[in-house]
């Protein structure tokens, strides 16, 4: 009875955030038509929506599968062995005396400020983009998967040895269930920094992929097209996040 | 089955900071005896059980048991204090832990453990997570694991040291009707001394830090047994020939002598 009046008043909170995103667009689509605001600026969002059929026609499509690869390859090539590592230094103080010194040098620069350097690595290519992205990724899935490790308990891990199993079951049922609420946590991170750094390459270099089609829409002010590019990502980070959320809810209902 | 420790000692720490918390226990146990280890708070015992688990090396000393590990059984099993469930897992996978590293068949440990679950009246938590249940209901999922996966010898340490006086009372009378049916040898730390009047066939009773057997006591009762063995004259007898050991130990260790 009163989990469904929690849920009822919550359906009504959300209804009305509803309202009011709905309210705030339409007195932007009426400002827009009456020249209350400048539309090279704030194009209506009719004429936003309507930009999407030309976006679809210049290849859309393909700029989208563009970037999408190149964040997905770069988060799974920073994030996993970053996770892994993590893990590692979590359940062995050793390991983390050596390693912690050099992510507390390398983690505050902002991984962007070397791509320059990873372009005279790897030349201007897809390696050197996926490399930034994984350098940006890897942090933060490393340093939440060792805190994560590192806050388990030992006793579960003696209850393990206890019943005789092995080091194996020890980290099969202790490291990995007990940390992965911090490791979900930092992945989620790592997905949203590599997707800002995933765009911020694309407006740097306007080769392919949805951060350049909006940089290309500024440069030929063509202004719908370049609200259509913001959408278009905010859809991606949503698709991102949601998933991850729901995720991260599921695992740690033992918290 | 039958464990003999001989002259175990245990220290802990280097140098100047060295803290010796065992000298020199010898003690065997054999059958399927209930011994009850009493002493004063923080002098060792929990060190003592890990020992006999093989979670922790002595210093010096050993333990020997008397035959070889069976292939696919468990030797000791350690019911912790703070009954140690994974709080990732709910009741039934917690109970079915133990099981599990002894086969490798998850859906025949998971089934054992349903149905010892279900005879010990857990059934209704089965999918419930530790975070769930009262400290006490916890306790009852700690002992039904170590049971459930059958080990030759049990270690319980102070089971029921951090419940109400209440809830102790009840776990005790379910400890003593879980074993009447499955009966093992079992080495049980406390300082609660009734707890082990009523329980063990056995008590020894140790120094304060560093722990020395100072003496044994054999606990007459019939079995089963309840708590109305509390109220005879025998029971009033050991329990004042503990507490004057007890005592003397305590004041030495508060400095309180002299």
């Amino acid at each position: 009875m009163l989990a469904r009046m929690k849920a009822m008043s919550g359906a009504r909170e959300y209804g009305l955030a509803l309202a009011i995103a709905m309210t705030l667009l339409a007195a932007w689509e009426i400002a827009a038509r009456n020249g209350r605001i400048d539309v090279l600026v704030f194009p209506s969002p009719t004429a936003i929506v309507m930009s999407f059929g030309a976006i679809w026609r210049e290849g859309m499509a393909q700029n989208v599968a563009v970037t999408l690869t190149r964040f997905v390859s770069g988060l799974a090539l920073g994030s996993l062995p970053g996770l892994a590592l993590g893990l590692a230094m979590g359940r062995s103080p050793q390991l983390r005396r050596i390693v912690d010194p050099f992510i507390a040098a390398i983690h505050p620069l902002p991984k962007i400020v070397l791509f320059p350097v990873l372009i005279l690595l790897f030349g201007v290519s897809e390696w050197s983009r996926i490399a930034s992205i994984a350098l940006t990724a890897f942090f933060p899935a490393v340093i939440n998967a060792a805190a994560g490790a590192r806050q388990i308990p030992p006793l579960y891990l003696e209850v393990i040895r206890n019943y005789g199993g092995s080091r194996f079951d020890e980290f099969r049922h202790v490291v990995l269930p007990g940390s992965l609420p911090m490791v979900l946590n930092g992945l989620r991170i790592a997905a949203n920094l590599s997707l800002l750094v995933t765009i911020a390459i694309e407006f740097t270099v306007m080769t392919a992929g949805v951060g350049s089609i909006i940089w290309i829409a500024l440069q030929t002010m063509r202004i719908e097209q370049l609200y259509a590019g913001i959408v278009v990502i905010s859809l991606i980070g949503i698709s991102i996040n949601i998933p991850l959320q729901l995720l991260l809810r599921r695992m740690a209902n033992w918290m | 089955m039958s464990v003999r420790l001989e002259n175990v000692t245990m220290e802990y720490g280097d140098g100047a900071s060295r803290v010796a918390a065992l000298a020199g226990i010898t003690l065997e146990a054999r059958g399927a005896e209930f011994i009850s280890i009493v002493g004063p708070s923080g002098c060792g015992k929990t060190t003592l059980l890990k020992i006999i688990a093989g979670l922790l090396p002595p210093t010096s000393g050993s333990v020997i048991f008397d035959k070889p590990q069976n292939a696919g059984s468990l030797r000791t099993a350690l019911v912790f204090q703070d009954h140690g469930l994974l709080p990732w897992y709910d009741v039934l996978e917690n109970v079915a832990l133990g099981l599990r590293f002894q086969s490798g068949d998850r859906e025949a440990a998971l089934e054992k453990a349903r149905q010892f679950v279900v005879q010990v009246g857990l059934e209704r938590f089965l999918n419930r997570k530790p975070r769930e249940l009262s400290i006490g209901m916890r306790q009852r999922v700690g002992l039904a694991r170590a049971f459930v996966a059958d080990p030759e010898i049990l270690l319980l340490d102070e089971p029921f040291g951090s419940l109400d006086a209440q809830t102790r009372t009840v776990l005790q009378q379910e400890l003593l009707r879980i074993w009447q049916e499955h009966r093992k040898l079992v080495v049980h730390v406390t300082h609660d001394v009734d707890e082990a009047i009523l329980l063990s066939d056995r008590i020894i009773i140790t120094s304060g830090r560093p722990a020395r057997i100072r003496e044994e006591i054999s606990v007459p009762f019939e079995r089963p047994r309840d708590h109305e063995v509390l109220s005879t004259p025998e029971a009033v007898a050991i329990r004042r020939r503990i507490w004057n050991i007890l005592e003397e130990e305590v004041k030495e260790s508060l400095c309180l002598r002299g």
